[in-house]
């Protein structure tokens, strides 16, 4: 008997999670995006204006060597980069600006930072599918090759923005220095991510350290779902589950030991 | 099942020990009054209790409601209406916000301020909002940190026959450096001292001790 009510224990916690989540996406809508829903047009605007920049500045400098249609190449690459750019923005200061609502005894920090996720998560997706659906109705990108590998990269790459946004949230609380770090990880990250290179263009030798990079896995899947056979993909699968694994588990645990450092004013 | 918030020796440092070895057991219909100096660790005990911050040793043990402190307003967002702000409490705590709209507009006496948003409110309104929302939704149990006056003393007769007599049934934790509401509404008598938490029968033994530290 025991065993079943610590099991309805864990549901009735798992209920009560889900829907501090909600309320609080629900929240985090109004305060983001504004009364207007010009607000939320932005999230749709941002990679377009991106997208078409790139394959604007990449055709004049004809920097187009490796035979990918650039449009696509950089609507893909920006997009699913996205997935883990932004939670890190976003999960960095999740507590910090909603630490007042740990009053709230249902409200946990692992709410703050799941329900930041979510948000971004659905927003950045139906950004993707959206432009990517306007692009092929321009006649801008050809139809995906194969939509399951699209996918498995997509998820794989927003579980690995799940993991690394939960490790920046306890981080942020449990070291403060790391504030001054976020900005040039991003940075060195993005340009070492995969999502704007492909690992056919490195020299071999390179390579095969290169899959050491979990989200270039991630970001191979997503190019081959989109453009197939015009290119050989890299990638291990097992690599990338057991890293975004590793650092979910880390970020919960030490999302876990932060909650005891917490100053609540 | 027994309702009940069980403190077990709980112990809280920041820079310095501020609460030392606390054992509290507040049973359903306790009303505690605790008595503490500014500076003492009132606020901080509130805060173990309610649960936004964790004891650096010992348990908290919650087998009953507890409220977030009463009036608090820390969390409210400047860009939300009054209204968001009551469908969002009311959401987490898993109660219907349209069966709460008609008590938090009258009671907080925000006419159609209610639909704009908190950041154009005066601190009055705010408060007045903050007061609804928490006797809104019903408790167990109910923290407060210092009785703090809200707008003029009609609307401060109506908040203490809102809570002191319409849910005098439940318990309630009011920590104070006054004695006022104290001696008036609670049967448990402490005193915060020294980090220390010291359990007194009568309110005269507590307001003595309180007094001549």
């Amino acid at each position: 008997m025991w065993k079943v009510e610590e099991l309805l224990k864990i549901i009735a916690g798992f209920r009560i999670m889900m829907r501090v989540i909600t309320a609080l996406i629900l929240r985090e809508i109004i305060t983001r995006y504004g009364r207007d829903n010009l607000g939320f047009l932005w999230t749709f605007l941002e990679p377009a204006m991106f997208t078409i920049g790139v394959t604007i500045l990449w055709n004049i400098l004809n920097f187009n060597k490796h035979g990918f249609p650039i449009t696509a190449f950089v609507l893909v690459g920006y997009s699913s980069g996205l997935l883990w750019r932004h939670t890190i923005i976003y999960s960095f200061n999740a507590i910090s600006a909603n630490q007042a609502l740990l009053y709230h005894s249902v409200v946990k920090p692992i709410d703050l930072v799941i329900s930041r996720f979510i948000l971004e998560f659905l927003s950045v997706t139906t950004a993707f599918v959206f432009l990517c659906i306007v692009y092929i109705a321009l006649g801008l990108i050809n139809p995906p090759y194969d939509l399951f590998y699209i996918i498995i990269g997509w998820f794989l790459m927003a579980w690995f923005g799940l993991g690394l946004g939960l490790l920046f949230a306890a981080l942020s609380i449990l070291f403060e220095v790391v504030g001054h770090f976020i900005q040039a990880f991003t940075y060195i990250f993005w340009i070492l991510s995969g999502s704007l290179y492909a690992a056919e263009w490195l020299p071999p030798n390179i390579r095969e350290y290169s899959l050491f990079i979990p989200t270039l896995t991630n970001a191979e899947l997503i190019r081959y779902g989109m453009f197939g056979n015009i290119f050989t993909p890299y990638y291990d699968i097992a690599y990338s589950v057991v890293f975004n694994l590793v650092l979910t588990l880390l970020g919960l645990y030490l999302l876990r030991v932060a909650h005891y450092r917490l100053e609540v004013d | 099942m027994s309702k009940y918030v069980k403190l077990t020796n709980v112990s809280m440092f920041f820079d310095r020990p501020v609460l030392k070895n606390i054992d509290l057991t507040i049973n359903y219909g306790d009303k505690i009054g605790i008595l503490g100096r500014n500076g003492s660790g009132k606020s901080t005990l509130i805060k173990i209790i309610s649960g936004a911050l964790r004891p650096t040793t010992g348990y908290v043990e919650k087998k009953m409601k507890v409220s977030w402190p009463l009036a608090f307003q820390g969390g409210f967002q400047g860009s939300l209406t009054g209204l968001d702000n009551l469908k969002f409490i009311c959401r987490i705590y898993n109660v219907n916000w349209k069966e709460k709209v008609d008590f938090v507009m009258s009671f907080s006496e925000l006419g159609e301020y209610f639909y704009k948003p908190v950041k154009t409110y005066s601190s009055g309104m705010r408060a007045r909002l903050a007061f609804a929302l928490s006797i809104a939704i019903d408790f167990d149990c109910y923290l407060i940190d210092e009785i703090v006056v809200v707008g003029d003393s009609r609307f401060h007769d109506k908040c203490r026959i809102e809570l002191f007599e319409g849910k005098k049934e439940k318990s309630f934790v009011i920590v104070s450096h006054q004695p006022s509401y104290i001696k008036e509404f609670c049967n448990r008598f402490f005193v915060l001292f020294k980090g220390k938490l010291l359990e007194f029968d009568s309110f005269d033994s507590a307001w003595k001790f309180y007094s001549t530290q």
